[in-house]
């Protein structure tokens, strides 16, 4: 991964956001801060600690990122408790509790002692919270949708949530009333990623041609793992009704099918939905293919999430920081991102999602103005420098506020 | 003449620990919020956007048009700024009394599906100084004019509001420095439906007036966005 420093962000957010976000770092004078999680590659938040880490470093923070290790019980473990918090129905056994109990036990030594405030990512490292020092702050970050957990896992994993002394969720519905102050911090994507950065003409040119694509049609796109809750199936039937009156592509750039039976099962029916239509591209993408996501977003006309349940869709983010008119379902988060005919369209159904696809395509007048609009929200809402700054403003409050 | 020193807020949202699905859990849910909570409410939009809310509608408003579809009820909610930054007791008791006046007339109080409540949600501010100082008013009309939006709302509004330790309310300022005719004059903006650049902006000419020599207690301002006087 490239360095970046802090400076790099200014051009895109301001001087006057970068010296805040120092003048916050200052008040801190050198406060010990670690994040812990249990992977060093892949998802969301490791993507995000790989950036911020480094650049609380730079505030003068002495900011720690460690990855707890685990054992293939522990994991299974904790991906049914995943599962729990997605409302999925689970066998919740002792000695499952036990597994995860004894894995944290093996973990104590990896807690600071010394750090100021100690910041669990998820479920995974919430037992280590049993060695919390007097004095210290500890913080539970919880990235994922927790509204329909199973009440044993909760029961379980909450009496640890419990013992913190503040909670962060990304949306309001996710606060589980812990008594402690919850914080609302959604996820931020990294403008100067690989995946966000500005490409040359010749990039995207390549990329189109290794991926086989002609831009020939506007291409409607939709960026997600195979998964029923993306709907990818959906977004075809509303890209036929569209099709049927406007000449346009689709492509479903996705992946995770290779390792996942359901994504695979649901990749198949996606193939059967689109039936051999030669304007449907199909792209099952590596995890690592992120300058091809980066150049599909940027030449698509319109970008779709029509997912059936979406905590903040990264996703659209991203799509809106590219100043991309988007068309998104209207769940979860996605509602505090597309602000409807302001920063893009929320839709309500098959329908909805094809009507208003029809109305970018055919006013890109109105979709750049949509387009340039999510830029500004994002820019000033969802990229990584104001989510820095929003981090060291509630270590400060926290500090300030004595919590706990 | 004391020192105004300008500040900058970052704010962070909490949780308010409430959610409403109708009328009367909107009731009780104003009963039981924080000044915090209040506050997020009604003015999120000028510091996440600057600009007033679509249509001047503060959330309890807007989700009472949009997500209970009581359109009549959402009208009163949106007009009790109309009388300008009012502080937020008087505030929640006036939305509170327009939801119990209006539900004594229905007789029926809808429901929203779930998934459509309103979350309340509170903030609190961190404050850093941006360097900005006055000591006299010459001063403090250059600094404003430069200040930025965020800081002009800070003074101008949320420490009116909810008075924090170290963060000075520019009102206060000027009355403390003998300007009550020009304090009056700038007590009385109303923040709705103006974009936060006008606010600014007005505010500066205020001052510049001033500076010019008008006496504001004898004739009144400059007129668009005061609630009761014209010039």
């Amino acid at each position: 991964m490239t360095s970046v420093n802090l400076a790099d962000y200014a051009p895109l957010v301001g001087q006057a956001t970068v010296d805040e976000i120092k003048a916050l770092g200052n008040k801190l004078n050198g406060a010990t801060i670690q994040h812990i999680n249990s992977t060093a590659v892949g998802g969301g938040v490791a993507e995000i600690l790989a950036r911020l880490v480094p650049l609380m470093g730079e505030v003068g923070l002495k900011a720690d990122w460690t990855v707890m290790e685990g054992d293939a019980p522990f994991f299974q473990v904790t991906k049914t408790f995943h599962n729990a918090f997605h409302g999925v129905k689970v066998d919740v056994t002792p000695d499952m509790l036990d597994v995860y109990r004894s894995t944290s036990s093996r973990n104590f030594s990896k807690v600071d002692q010394n750090a100021e405030f100690v910041v669990a990512h998820d479920q995974q490292p919430l037992g280590l919270s049993e060695v919390m020092k007097k004095g210290q702050k500890w913080i539970w970050y919880c990235h994922i949708d927790p509204v329909d957990v199973d009440y044993r896992v909760w029961r379980f994993l909450g009496a640890y949530a419990n013992r913190c002394h503040a909670a962060i969720y990304h949306l309001p519905e996710y606060a589980k009333g812990l008594g402690i102050p919850e914080y609302l911090l959604p996820p931020a994507i990294d403008p100067l990623s690989e995946k966000n950065r500005e490409v040359t003409q010749e990039e995207k040119l390549k990329v189109l041609q290794n991926l086989g694509l002609v831009l020939d049609k506007p291409i409607v796109l939709q960026v997600s793992r195979f998964d029923r809750l993306k709907d990818p199936v959906g977004v075809i039937q509303a890209f036929k009704m569209v099709k049927k009156i406007t000449p346009c592509q689709l492509i479903l750039a996705g992946g995770g099918a290779a390792d996942d039976p359901e994504g695979a099962q649901v990749l198949a029916e996606v193939r059967e939905e689109a039936g051999g239509d030669e304007d449907i591209h199909i792209l099952d993408l590596p995890p690592t293919a992120n300058l091809e996501i980066n150049v599909l977003q940027r030449v698509a006309a319109v970008v779709v999430q029509k997912s059936l349940r979406e905590g903040f869709g990264l996703t659209v983010t991203e799509a809106l920081w590219k100043a991309k008119p988007v068309v998104a379902a209207a769940v979860g988060g996605i509602k505090k991102q597309v602000i409807h005919e302001q920063t893009g369209l929320l839709a309500h159904s098959v329908e909805g999602a094809a009507w208003n696809i029809y109305r970018i395509l055919n006013n890109p007048a109105f979709g750049e103005e949509m387009g340039k609009a999510g830029r500004e929200h994002a820019r000033r809402n969802f990229i990584l420098p104001v989510y820095l700054r929003t981090w060291l403003a509630l270590l400060n409050a926290m500090r300030t506020e004595g919590n706990g | 003449m004391k020192v105004f020193t300008f500040a900058h807020p970052v704010r962070l949202v909490k949780s308010g620990d409430f959610k409403a699905d109708s009328i009367p859990s909107l009731i009780k849910g104003l009963s039981r919020a924080s000044e915090e909570a209040l506050f997020y409410h009604l003015y999120h939009h000028y510091w996440e956007s600057q600009d007033a809310p679509q249509g001047g509608y503060n959330d309890f408003a807007l989700w009472t048009s949009e997500g209970l579809g009581e359109k009549v009820l959402a009208e009163k909610l949106a007009q009790v700024q109309l009388a300008g930054i009012m502080q937020l007791e008087p505030t929640r008791q006036k939305l509170i009394n327009q939801c119990e006046e209006y539900l004594g007339g229905i007789s029926k109080a809808a429901r929203v599906t779930e998934g459509q409540e309103l979350y309340f949600q509170e903030i609190t501010t961190v404050t850093i100084p941006t360097g900005a100082v006055a000591s006299d008013l010459p001063q403090l009309v250059e600094a404003w004019k430069a200040a930025d939006p965020a800081s002009v709302f800070l003074h101008l509004v949320e420490a009116r509001l909810k008075p924090m330790a170290g963060i000075q309310e520019l009102t206060d300022w000027l009355l403390a420095n003998g300007e009550e005719g020009l304090a009056q004059e700038v007590a009385q903006v109303s923040m709705y439906p103006y974009p936060l650049r006008v606010m600014h902006a007005y505010v500066a000419a205020l001052l510049e007036r001033r500076l010019a020599g008008h006496d504001f207690s004898k004739s009144g301002g400059l007129c668009p966005l005061s609630g009761s006087s014209n010039g």
